[in-house]
């Protein structure tokens, strides 16, 4: 039972040019082209006198068929998202300020421009996918991303006791563990 | 070069060494140049190559001439073959620029699979990989917009990719040991690839399981590490994290799985967003079982709304027990759980006992949630509203009324009631108001106006705050209307709602962007539609709308229209205003509207119920007669952005008006129930009619007045010719209401008697109903007056009202369309530009005409016994029907016979008798059934020999002429018995029928109605003769005939133009002709003709280019460059050619080159011509150019034996070889002009027509009729002309053996035939081209001159040959122009009519017939 996935993601810049996006459905070619539209709409003429008065931070918001779509302006960017059922526009806003939030701190407070997240393209695109996993929401704390894009897990129960378990240090120190783990596979094979 | 290689190395180098740190170096930038220039390009080995756009390439790449995938593929694979270390130190960089491709090709998978084991212990690496190919296998894509390659479009995972990708997946699930973090990763990728694959989701759920009893086996093992205690499943938060969150993304969760069903272990997890996973799944179990929910979650979930009561929202205190409410999306997950518990229907949760605590719950995440998302997701949750009734993206469906729909109202209404019973109950909101006290629905209500208040604060808040207020209005709107549960209120609530939309009716006026506004206007809906605002008008939303507010998108007018759906649905009463708002809304961007939405809106309205039904009705005229709305004017100075802006809407806006006239067109009869051939049933009389008739019964002359009038009305004024009869009250008692007894009419005229007014009795006795005129007339006032887009749409419309409408509707239409056909007056033709859908109507309505004629005169023939009529003539008759349902079908709508009979109600009749006859069910559906002869039980056979019956008509094969249908046999051995002086009983009786016809014909005003009647035929062939009688100037005796053809074919002309003109007639009349044996006319010629078919071949020729005929011009033939086709006639700017499979039509001749040209051959011109004219006659015998005659294809039996008739009547008439045809053109010429010379005269025909129409209903009817209905069969493809040539080749049969006659058809002969010819010839009045793909009244209007008088003289069967005076030449005369006959002085003549001057003579010395002046001929 599916009660609404965010189907669309998108960061472009305030002239429209995509820097990143992601459909969380099989769309059409002509879907995409249908929603990218629908974003533009959405953030309203390009033109920068226009873009000017966008609000930083300030959602802005819109609809395509039954989807909300939400745009929150940061920096040079526009950061969108298309979302039905449960992620209203109050849904669709939090994740994405989440992602907002992780670059801010992920790039030390830097306004946001396209160079700067196509110089850092593989955080971009891992924070995207960590914060909304094919179309649910997913981590929404910096940390917690940062964790989960060095393959480890996000959250660490406290451990009982602070002394060393080897499991929970086996948890705390993860390159170990790691290459623990892909020496055995490679073992298997070889 | 190198140097910067060794750059890029090194940074490449920094890169993957740099996992753990945070943020990673730039990469992508650096390391652009240097793939192409280090690694060798191989040959390619894939085969797409994605390419990136110019501002990724510049911008990322720092190469504005484009990366294309396959490069990067390639140094990608030479990266992983390379041994050296630098080069593998390259991977992740090249994996980078992988993520800038929004697709890969399935190669990319096969090279990274391999990968996930080489590079294990580089996690970055590694993460990359998981991303790669978790965009490549899920159904979605990420990166940047490639550039469009036809080739990726739609364009799923490649299938052995997706196989790769999983099977590394289960391998790496499978080996021990794996790290928790990595088995997520694994789990992540395999969800989704399991989303698009359902083998892969059984196979994903499998290992779900499979990781959780290996989690319980673990720790139940215990072992080395048992001094801390392992975590099993039940407390493995991580692994609790991975199970339901993959269950989730994976789609695999439905509420009634294991997984979902074990949710309450994770609520209380450490980890908050693992329990907001657990929380989600326990949303879809408890709205499938809430009593499940209740039994696992009453504990935890009272723990938690303690712990949230005392200090709010935070980390659990206590992992496992309570509900992890720390993250914000979790407590959302929580806020739905309980509400869908709380309006669950299950008794386990009553909020007084066992739901208590998730009612309590859910009250304090609605009014005490420190986030937004949380609070306004419990008000939407305590509205009952389903987060999944829009879960997917789509165009919401209208009119559904599914199961869930249902359940769904009852949700809402159950919500509404507990809302309303617990909204007074307190809750503590620390810090607001007095002691923090305050009533639910006040805090819910003050939160919701504070988020519309704050409009400029958080347009997602105002948003979502909208849409609760909307939300909660639906949910009073469900209750008042739903189920069997009373609604209820209370003041309080009642309070709040008043507030809310009291706010909401003031902010629609407020500026607000577009997506705010349609919110605002959204709830504004329910909230009217709810009872409580009032203010609100559709005006006002055209004003909201109107103003500068953003573009409004599809998707918010769809979401309107919604609510106006549901709205008018559930208020039926006042369907008439929301249906009004949806107009509006379309009003606001037209032109984004998607119009289907609006038709299925009214579809669904009208499938509501009655209301809805005249809700719509309401609406859509409206909608006709509305003037465009404000966004169709351009605002601001003439920016010309806001006039293309305006201009787009302006055409939106006609889009959606012609929409309504075709959806009126195309439901107006299914909305006033009425249908032609219905007979519908006299309302029982009411008792004090009644009563008031006895009283009055004494005024025997009142009685005696009315009778008339109720007596048609009480019998039933549903068929065609009662209902005319019953508008028409004065002339005619055309005998067919004979259906109503005695009885019924003494009670009828007592009632009448007491009745004011005949129109009331209709009304009330006949079921009729003024909307359809008032369709009828908004359709006309449109037709007239709006642009030409609409008044195409209008005039369609009235086609298909005309078509499916019994009488007086019918006639209505006709007189509407003929006028709009010919308006403009003085040989402007077709001034409002709608022949196109006027003519075909026209036509087939003339046929339609025509053949109640026949039927008219069949009832009379045969009784009202309709089993007792001779088989063939109902066989023929339900050929006739058959095919006019077909034209009908092809030409202007449907007309499915269980609904509609064409040809009225007494054809059904009859029809009814006929084993082949459709199935008019209907006749018992509700209407007359004790009239309804018996047809159910052959039902199934009529349908099965119906079928059987149509195939043979569109296949045209020789089976029905030889297998045939009793019909054709009888046709043909008619025809040929009129040849031999055997007659059979067949033609016994036809030549029974003919003096009697001839006879009945007197009152309709022909004399000579030879017509005898082969069923049905000749009764066409009789009404065209006889459509003097409604001659504007009627026919004088000895002109009728002349008369006759001009508005005859002058109607047809009006009506359907040049093909129909110049078609028309021209079968009937060549059969005619055909069968005049001893008659010269032009005959002879045809006969002559009839040999120069044989070899009427003129010439062959190639197809140069490709020439697709238009649709509307059936006479056109379609070709392809390089056929080879026969030329069958050539005139100016056309050939008539016969391609390769013997089809036959217009070409233009520049298409064409000519191989060789036979015509010289033949002996003269004279023969040429008349080779020209048996070909196009025998062209339009055929019906169409689609069809070979030659071939005996024949759509029925009166064609195929027509056509071997007149190959007889050809061959053995050789030596009459009268040149008859060009020399008619100038009457064909003239008789339009005489029909087109204004639309008034057309429709006054028309009107007279009608008003004749119960006495000499035929006349009426086949005034126009004649000539269209030859037309039309031209437009059919398949020849209807049968129908009327059929009779009159009878008819002629019969009068080549009897003695010549006098008078007889052949008016309609030579009018037919003078219609020929204009269609591709030049005329002798110098109209210049032959073929005219448009109406050639404007050019016939010219030729005005030439005349009918020609008409007149050509008597059919005997014609010019033997009459008229014999004179001689006194003045030579060399004829110029086609038709024109050289005359030199002292030759012999027969004048054949003279008019204007010219005479139309024929020279005795060679029969050769043509114009001369009259100045050229002497006195007899």
């Amino acid at each position: 039972m599916s009660s609404g996935r965010v189907n669309a993601l998108a960061i472009t810049t305030r002239q429209g040019h995509v820097v990143y996006e992601r459909f969380y459905d099989h769309f059409s070619e002509g879907e995409k082209a249908e929603i990218r539209v629908a974003f533009d709409q959405v953030a309203g003429p390009s033109s920068a006198a226009a873009a000017a008065v966008v609000v930083e931070d300030a959602e802005i918001v819109g609809r395509y068929r039954n989807g909300r779509i939400v745009c929150i302006p940061s920096g040079d960017l526009l950061f969108f998202a298309l979302g039905t059922g449960e992620y209203t526009e109050l849904a669709l806003s939090a994740v994405l300020a989440a992602i907002i939030a992780a670059y801010k701190e992920v790039f030390r407070g830097a306004s946001l421009t396209d160079a700067l997240l196509f110089s850092n393209y593989a955080v971009v695109v891992l924070v995207v996918d960590e914060v909304c996993r094919e179309g649910l929401v997913g981590l929404t704390d910096r940390l917690s991303i940062q964790k989960a894009i060095a393959m480890r897990l996000p959250y660490e129960p406290p451990a009982p006791e602070k002394s060393k378990s080897s499991f929970s240090r086996m948890l705390s120190s993860k390159s170990q563990s790691v290459q623990q783990q892909a020496q055995q596979p490679q073992q298997a094979s070889g | 070069m190198s140097s910067s290689k060794d750059k890029a190395k090194g940074r490449l180098a920094r890169l993957v060494s740099s996992a753990g740190r945070s943020p990673p170096p730039p990469a992508a930038a650096p390391t652009a140049a240097t793939p192409a220039q280090v690694l060798k390009p191989a040959a390619a080995p894939f085969g797409r190559d994605p390419r990136l756009s110019r501002y990724i390439s510049t911008r990322a790449f720092n190469r504005p001439e484009g990366v294309g995938v396959q490069e990067v593929l390639r140094a990608l694979a030479e990266a992983v073959r390379s041994k050296d270390k630098n080069a593998r130190q390259q991977l992740m960089g090249l994996l980078l620029r992988l993520f800038f491709y929004e697709e890969l090709p399935p190669e990319a998978i096969q090279l990274l699979v391999p990968l996930f084991q080489a590079q294990g212990k580089d996690v970055r690496t590694l993460r990359s990989l998981y991303y790669l190919a978790s965009t490549y296998v899920c159904s979605g894509s990420g990166g940047t917009p490639t550039l469009y390659d036809p080739s990726l479009v739609g364009k799923r995972p490649d299938e052995k990719a997706l196989q790769a990708v999983l099977a590394e997946a289960w391998r790496l699930l499978d080996s021990s040991g794996l790290d928790p973090a990595v088995a997520r990763s694994t789990f992540f990728l395999a969800a989704a690839a399991a989303r698009s694959n359902s083998a892969a989701r059984k196979q994903l759920a499998a290992q779900v399981q499979r990781a959780i009893a290996a989690a319980d086996e673990q720790a139940a093992a215990g072992g080395p590490l048992a001094k801390t205690q392992r975590r099993s499943a039940a407390n493995d938060w991580d692994l609790q994290h991975t199970a339901f969150a993959t269950s989730r993304l994976a789609g695999t969760a439905n509420g009634a799985d294991e997984i979902s069903r074990s949710f309450a272990v994770g609520v209380g997890s450490g980890d908050p967003v693992g329990a907001r996973h657990a929380l989600a799944l326990g949303f879809d179990v408890a709205l499938r079982d809430a009593s499940f929910v209740v039994r696992e979650m009453h504990q935890a979930v009272s723990d938690a709304a303690q712990q949230y009561d005392a200090g709010g929202p935070g980390p659990l205190r206590t992992p496992g027990q309570g509900v992890n409410l720390e993250d914000s999306f979790a407590r959302m997950h929580l806020a739905r759980l309980c509400a869908a518990v709380v309006h669950s229907d299950q008794s386990a949760t009553d909020v007084s006992r066992d739901g208590a605590p998730f009612w309590a719950m859910l009250c304090l995440l609605a009014t005490r949630d420190p986030v937004d998302l949380v609070r306004f997701a419990a008000i939407d949750a305590m509205t009952g509203v389903l987060p999944s009734a829009s879960a997917s993206l789509g165009a919401s469906k209208l009119g559904s009324s599914t199961r869930e729909d249902t359940v769904a109202r009852q949700r809402r209404g159950r919500a509404w009631r507990l809302l309303a019973a617990q909204g007074g109950q307190q809750v503590t909101v620390p810090g607001a108001g007095d002691k923090g006290a305050m009533k639910l629905v006040d805090v819910v209500g003050r939160l919701l106006l504070l988020a519309l208040r704050k409009a400029g604060g958080s347009a997602a808040r105002f948003c979502v705050a909208a849409g609760a207020v909307a939300s909660l209005a639906e949910s009073c709107m469900a209750s008042q209307t739903a189920g069997t549960s009373r609604h209820g209120s209370s003041v309080d609530v009642d309070r709040v709602m008043a507030v809310l939309a009291g706010e909401l009716g003031g902010l629609v006026e407020a500026s607000l962007p577009a997506a705010q506004r349609c919110a605002v206007i959204e709830a504004l809906l329910y909230l009217q539609a709810a009872g409580y605002a009032t203010s609100f008008t559709p005006t006002k939303l055209v004003q909201a709308g109107g103003g500068e507010s953003g573009t409004w998108t599809g998707g918010m007018q769809d979401a309107l229209l919604t609510a106006v759906l549901k709205c008018a649905k559930a208020k039926p009463k006042e369907a008439a205003t929301f249906l009004g708002y949806a107009t509006a809304v379309v009003g606001i961007a037209p032109s984004g509207i998607d119009l289907a939405k609006v038709t299925e809106l009214w579809d669904a309205a009208v499938a509501a119920g009655r209301e809805g039904r005249a809700a719509v009705l309401a609406v859509v005229m409206d909608a006709l007669g509305s003037p465009p709305p404000p966004s169709t004017q351009a605002r601001g100075a003439g920016r010309v952005s806001e006039v293309t802006r305006a201009a787009q809407e302006e055409d939106g806006w006609n889009a959606f008006v012609s929409t309504a006239a075709w959806w009126l067109g195309e439901n107006a009869n299914a909305l006033c129930d009425e249908f032609c051939g219905r007979k519908l049933t006299p309302t029982a009389i009411p008792a004090s009619i009644q009563a008031a008739a006895a009283a009055a019964a004494a005024s025997a002359a009142a009685a005696a007045a009315a009778a008339a009038g109720t007596q048609r009305a009480a019998a039933g004024s549903g068929s065609d010719e009662e209902g005319l009869a019953a508008a028409l009250p004065a002339a005619d008692e055309s005998g067919d209401d004979a259906e109503s007894g005695d009885g019924d009419g003494d009670a009828a005229a007592a009632a009448a008697a007491a009745a004011t007014s005949a129109a009331e009795l209709l009304q009330q006795f006949g079921g009729r109903s003024p909307t359809l005129s008032r369709i009828m007339l908004a359709l006309q006032s449109l037709m007239l007056t709006a642009v030409w887009q609409l008044r195409l749409a209008a005039a369609q419309a009235l086609s298909k009202i005309a078509v499916r409408s019994g009488e007086p509707y019918r006639l209505q239409c006709y007189s509407i369309l003929a006028a709009a056909c010919t308006a403009g007056g003085g040989g402007g033709g077709d001034a409002l530009g709608l022949q196109s859908a006027t003519r075909p109507t026209l036509s087939l309505l003339d046929k339609v005409y025509a053949a109640q004629v026949v039927l008219d005169q069949l009832w009379r023939e045969h009784g009202e016994e309709v089993e007792a009529w001779p088989k063939e003539v109902v066989a023929s008759l339900a050929k006739r029907n058959a095919e006019l349902a077909q034209q009908a079908g092809r030409y202007v709508c449907s007309v499915p016979a269980d609904r509609y009979s064409l040809l009225g109600y007494r054809a059904t009749q009859v029809l009814a008798t006929d084993e082949g006859a459709a199935d008019y069910s209907f006749l018992k559906g509700g209407t007359e059934p004790e009239q309804v002869l018996q047809v159910g039980d052959r039902v199934g056979e009529q349908l099965a020999a119906n079928k059987n019956r149509e195939v043979d008509a569109i296949l045209g094969s020789h089976a029905s002429d030889e297998g045939g249908s009793l019909s054709t046999k009888l046709a043909s051995a008619s025809a040929f018995s009129g040849t031999s002086p055997t007659l059979d009983d067949r033609s016994k009786e036809i030549d029974r029928l003919l003096t009697g016809g001839a006879a009945t014909a007197e009152p309709w005003g022909f004399a000579s109605t030879g017509s005898g009647f082969n069923a049905f035929a000749e009764q066409t062939a009789s009404a065209a003769d006889t459509s003097s009688a409604f001659l504007p100037v009627p026919p004088t005796a000895d002109s009728s005939a002349a008369a006759t053809p001009r508005v005859g074919s002058g109607a047809a002309r009006g009506g359907s133009g040049d093909w129909g003109s110049s078609g028309s007639g021209m079968p009937r009349a060549a059969s005619p002709s055909g069968s005049s044996v001893g008659g010269a006319g032009w005959f002879g010629e045809q006969g002559g003709g009839g040999d120069a078919a044989g070899t009427r071949a003129i010439g062959v020729g190639t197809v140069l280019h490709t020439f697709v005929g238009d649709y509307n011009q059936p006479e056109e033939l379609s070709v392809f460059d390089g056929d080879k086709v026969e030329i069958l006639e050539d005139t100016d700017g056309w050939m008539l050619v016969r391609d390769p499979s013997g089809r036959e039509g217009l070409v233009p001749t520049s298409y064409l080159q000519v191989d060789v040209l036979y015509q010289q051959k033949l002996q003269s011109a004279a023969e040429a011509e008349a080779a020209a004219a048996a070909a196009a006659y025998q062209r339009k015998a055929a019906g169409t150019p689609t069809r070979a005659h030659r071939r005996g294809a024949s759509v029925d039996w009166g064609q195929q034996n027509k056509e071997d008739l007149l190959d007889n009547i050809f061959s053995s008439y050789p030596a009459n070889s009268m040149p008859s045809m060009p020399e008619e053109q100038p009457a064909s010429f003239a008789q339009s002009p005489s029909f087109l010379g204004g639309g008034a005269s057309s429709s006054s025909t028309a009107e007279a027509s009608g008003a004749e129409y119960g006495g000499g209903p035929g006349t009426g009817g086949s005034l126009t009729p004649v000539p269209r209905q030859d037309s039309f069969t031209g437009v059919s493809g398949r020849t209807d002309s049968m129908w009327a040539s059929q009779p009159l080749r009878q008819e002629s049969l019969q009068r080549s053996s009897d003695a010549p006659f006098a008078e007889g058809p052949g008016g309609g002969a030579t009018r037919s035939a003078t219609a020929l010819s204009p269609s591709h010839r030049r005329s002798p009045s110098g109209a210049s081209s032959s073929h005219r793909r448009t109406l050639s009244g404007a050019s016939s209007g010219g030729l005005a001159g030439g005349g009918d008088p020609y008409d007149q003289g050509s008597m059919p069967g005997t014609p010019s040959r033997v009459e008229g005076p014999e004179r001689g030449i006194v003045a030579g005369f060399v004829g110029e122009l086609e038709g024109e006959l050289s005359v030199e002085p002292g030759e012999r003549v027969k004048v054949h009519s003279e008019v204007d001057g010219w005479a139309r003579v024929i020279r005795l010395s060679d029969h050769r017939s043509g114009l001369v002046p009259t100045w050229a001929v002497g006195g007899e």
